[in-house]
């Protein structure tokens, strides 16, 4: 049976433009009836616990070995690039105007916060690079290296394709996006890179080297080689 | 309740007189946040990014870590202003890649 999402709360119907809308039963509508979670812009979220990431990423690892990051990365890159035409929906009926005509910062702020509500942690832009052609994103909480912990390896391909993904099509310009330090690498966050596809090597191998943040704004002051 | 006036460059507000509303010198007020609302998104698009930017960005920071309807904390926060060359639209930031 086709299910119909319409966020119903009582709440949504008293005001439906009341853009402080992230308190628990406000965003989200729980229908223990028909199984469904739908948030506030008429997204259907499922719940998963721990064990279904450590599912996944331990699956991909024993389907396609090695390439289970670019799988991750390139799964990402598909949920950001099709998020950036649903956030330019639902940001145009929230606030009444087009994306491309609000305040870049406000916009970002916006397009994330869905994201914090349903536990894919906090984040934090840093356009201190953006003359070299580069931002940084910090993000704390990663669901995927909170589940595993610190195991040595950069974890967060699922994000980095994501933010890729959103940014490419948020810019029109092909960028791509590395994760430079993981909380899984014991590090206290995770960090990710993005920039001009052709400065960026996102392959797993380029994903997985160890670039040290010291050692990469040295290298963005000069552009970092492919 | 007095309602402070925040200044630059760095800002400490309390969290409870944040949401109980604050006048806001020169600025945006954060008008309709109340303690029951608990959150947070009250700035208009239009606005310009400046310190509500950075203080949104900080309630929902420390929103994230206390219960959702978490009310009366008196927690203080920083706000800091963001550097005043930071692009203001998307054409702006793209022409960064």
């Amino acid at each position: 049976m086709p299910l119909t999402l319409t966020h119903d709360t009582a709440s949504k119907r008293a005001n439906p433009q009341k853009h402080n809308h992230y308190g628990l039963r406000d965003f989200f509508q729980f229908d223990a009836s028909r199984g469904s979670i739908v948030d506030w812009n008429d997204s259907q979220n499922i719940l998963v616990t721990e064990d279904f990431i450590i599912g996944l990423i331990q699956g991909l690892q024993e389907e396609v070995g090695d390439a289970s990051g670019a799988t991750m990365y390139t799964i990402g890159c598909e949920w950001g690039q099709r998020d950036a035409f649903f956030f330019e929906k639902w940001f145009e009926k929230e606030f009444g105007r087009p994306a491309r005509q609000s305040n870049l910062l406000f916009l970002l702020e916006t397009w994330w916060w869905p994201f914090t509500a349903q536990g894919w942690g906090r984040w934090e832009v840093d356009m201190g690079d953006r003359k070299q052609g580069f931002m940084f994103i910090n993000l704390f909480d990663s669901a995927v290296a909170r589940t595993l912990g610190d195991i040595g390896n950069p974890l967060c391909h699922l994000y980095a394709g994501l933010f890729a993904g959103f940014f490419t099509e948020m810019v029109k310009k092909q960028l791509s996006c590395i994760e430079i330090q993981c909380y899984s690498m014991g590090e206290t966050y995770c960090k990710f890179l993005i920039g001009g596809q052709e400065r960026i090597d996102a392959s797993p191998s380029g994903s997985t080297r160890a670039l040290q943040p010291a050692t990469l704004k040295n290298g963005c002051a000069r552009g970092i080689p492919k | 309740m007095s309602s402070p006036t925040l200044t630059h460059p760095k800002l400490q507000v309390s969290v409870q007189q944040f949401f109980k509303g604050l006048s806001w010198s020169g600025q945006v007020a954060p008008t309709g946040i109340t303690e029951d609302d608990a959150i947070i998104q009250t700035f208009h698009p239009t606005e310009a990014a400046g310190d509500s930017l950075s203080l949104m960005r900080s309630v929902r920071g420390f929103m994230s870590n206390i219960p959702w309807t978490g009310t009366g904390t008196t927690t203080q926060i920083a706000v800091s202003q963001p550097a005043a060359s930071a692009p203001t639209d998307l054409d702006a930031f793209s022409d960064f890649f």
